[in-house]
């Protein structure tokens, strides 16, 4: 045990790591030596689980001088798109940011891509479309370590968007001042936030991703997460307003709506100013509460509850 | 195999590992060790980097035989990048897959039709 621990320190002290990570990463494998011993493995069996200690040091000074590539701009295009155009995105992990400018153009930058042979940007017949090429992916499994990859889109301020899907497995995306008719998110385990924007209509689909809405104006939302988390802030809604979970909480602030409806197995909601004036519930566990100041008329046209309760106070 | 590959492949059962529950660092060692030769790959520089990426958190935790032993548990921000890959490496291996069991599902029933077209194509030159 001391022979593979001086020949550790040996090796590392050749590939010329600090001698504070030295002496962090002995005191590692002191540890690890001492359960394998106390476990009983056969001393001569060390390098066989614990490598050999020359490739050990190189591994370790290989993994710490990796600097990740600087934030830099990979691909940059502009694009005149006409009132009503449309923007479809598929992509994988990357963090995607949404806003306004105010040129008349569709800007689209990519930062800190390696290899833009991943990616398909176009802009045609009024219709932007951004995907990353599936194939590739798999192989992404085995280079690693490659830096987060995000796409900055600025629309125009003055022509509004018709459609805009997108489709996005652990990125998180921020939604910024856009407008756009109809707003269609799906995702696995990204974040997504939107905030001050006005939409006809909404929908989200997410099985982990939390959803966090701030200041939004639209005809219909129609929401639903597997476990991600709810939260909707200052909201006016013209139409329905629909949130199915499975697990996920639900958090309302400051709401108008022509109906909510809340259906979920074990998922919380719980509200503040919330004012619909119908209201559909239904739960297995999970409860409903509303607190508001005002007393207003608010019509329960479906109840349906195992364990979770039903609460309006004022 | 491919050393990087099979770095990537360690690297997810590692991952595998700590999503179901916290280990000391023994404990990941012997559990791959059993069913994976680790001494090509060794285990311990995953779990640091990993650690430094801030995808496993560390603890001591008091040992009944000896020093206290230090946990390694998985954070949020870890399980996310374990299901990324895991999505990544189920969507790979399901392609493997389905074009190498094309040709058969084991090594008998390969081996078993290589002969037979081998022999054909013999008989016919």
């Amino acid at each position: 045990m001391t022979r593979y621990l001086e020949d550790l320190r040996k090796h590392l002290q050749k590939q010329k790591m600090s001698p504070s990570d030295i002496d962090e990463i002995i005191s590692d494998f002191t540890g690890l030596l001492e359960e394998a011993i106390e476990e009983g493995l056969d001393p001569k069996d060390l390098i066989n689980q614990f490598g050999d200690p020359k490739k050990v040091a190189e591994e370790l000074k290989q993994d710490t001088s990796e600097t990740p590539l600087l934030d830099a701009i990979s691909f940059q295009d502009w694009y005149r798109p006409e009132e009503g155009y449309d923007v479809s995105i598929h992509l994988l992990n990357e963090d995607i940011e949404v806003s306004l400018h105010d040129q008349p153009t569709i800007e689209v930058i990519l930062m800190s891509a390696k290899d833009m042979k991943h990616y398909d940007i176009k802009f045609e017949n009024n219709k932007l479309d951004i995907q990353r090429q599936k194939n590739l992916s798999a192989w992404s499994f085995i280079i690693r370590r490659e830096p987060k990859v995000r796409l900055l889109l600025k629309l125009p301020s003055l022509i509004g968007a018709s459609t805009f899907f997108l489709k996005n497995v652990s990125g998180d995306m921020h939604f910024r001042d856009v407008d756009v008719k109809h707003l269609n998110i799906q995702t696995t385990n990204g974040d997504f936030d939107l905030k001050r924007s006005v939409l006809d209509s909404y929908k989200h689909h997410s099985v982990n991703g939390d959803l966090e809405l701030t200041d939004v104006e639209t005809r219909r939302a129609d929401v639903s997460t597997v476990s991600g988390d709810i939260q909707i802030e200052k909201a006016k809604i013209t139409g329905d307003l629909n949130l199915h979970t499975v697990n996920g909480d639900v958090k309302l602030e400051e709401i108008q709506t022509e109906s909510l409806d809340f259906h979920t197995v074990n998922g919380d909601l719980k509200g503040k100013e919330v004012y619909p004036k119908m209201l559909k519930f239904a739960s297995i566990n999970g409860d409903f509460k509303l607190k508001n100041k005002v007393l207003s008329d608010i019509k329960v046209i479906k109840q349906s509850t195992i364990n979770g309760d039903l609460k309006i106070s004022h | 195999m491919n050393t990087q590959f099979k770095k990537g492949i360690i690297e997810l059962c590692v991952l595998s590992i700590l999503a179901e529950a916290d280990h000391y660092g023994y404990g990941i060692i012997s559990q791959l060790s059993q069913h994976i030769d680790v001494s090509e790959n060794a285990i311990y520089p995953i779990l640091r980097r990993l650690t430094k990426d801030a995808y496993f958190t560390t603890y001591l935790k008091e040992s009944p035989e000896g020093p206290p032993r230090k946990y390694y548990r998985m954070t949020k921000k870890g399980f996310q990048y374990y299901l990324n890959l895991r999505g990544e490496w189920d969507e790979f291996i399901g392609g493997v897959y389905h074009i190498i069991h094309k040709g058969g599902k084991n090594i008998d029933q390969i081996s078993r039709r290589f002969t037979e077209t081998f022999t054909k194509t013999k008989n016919e030159s």
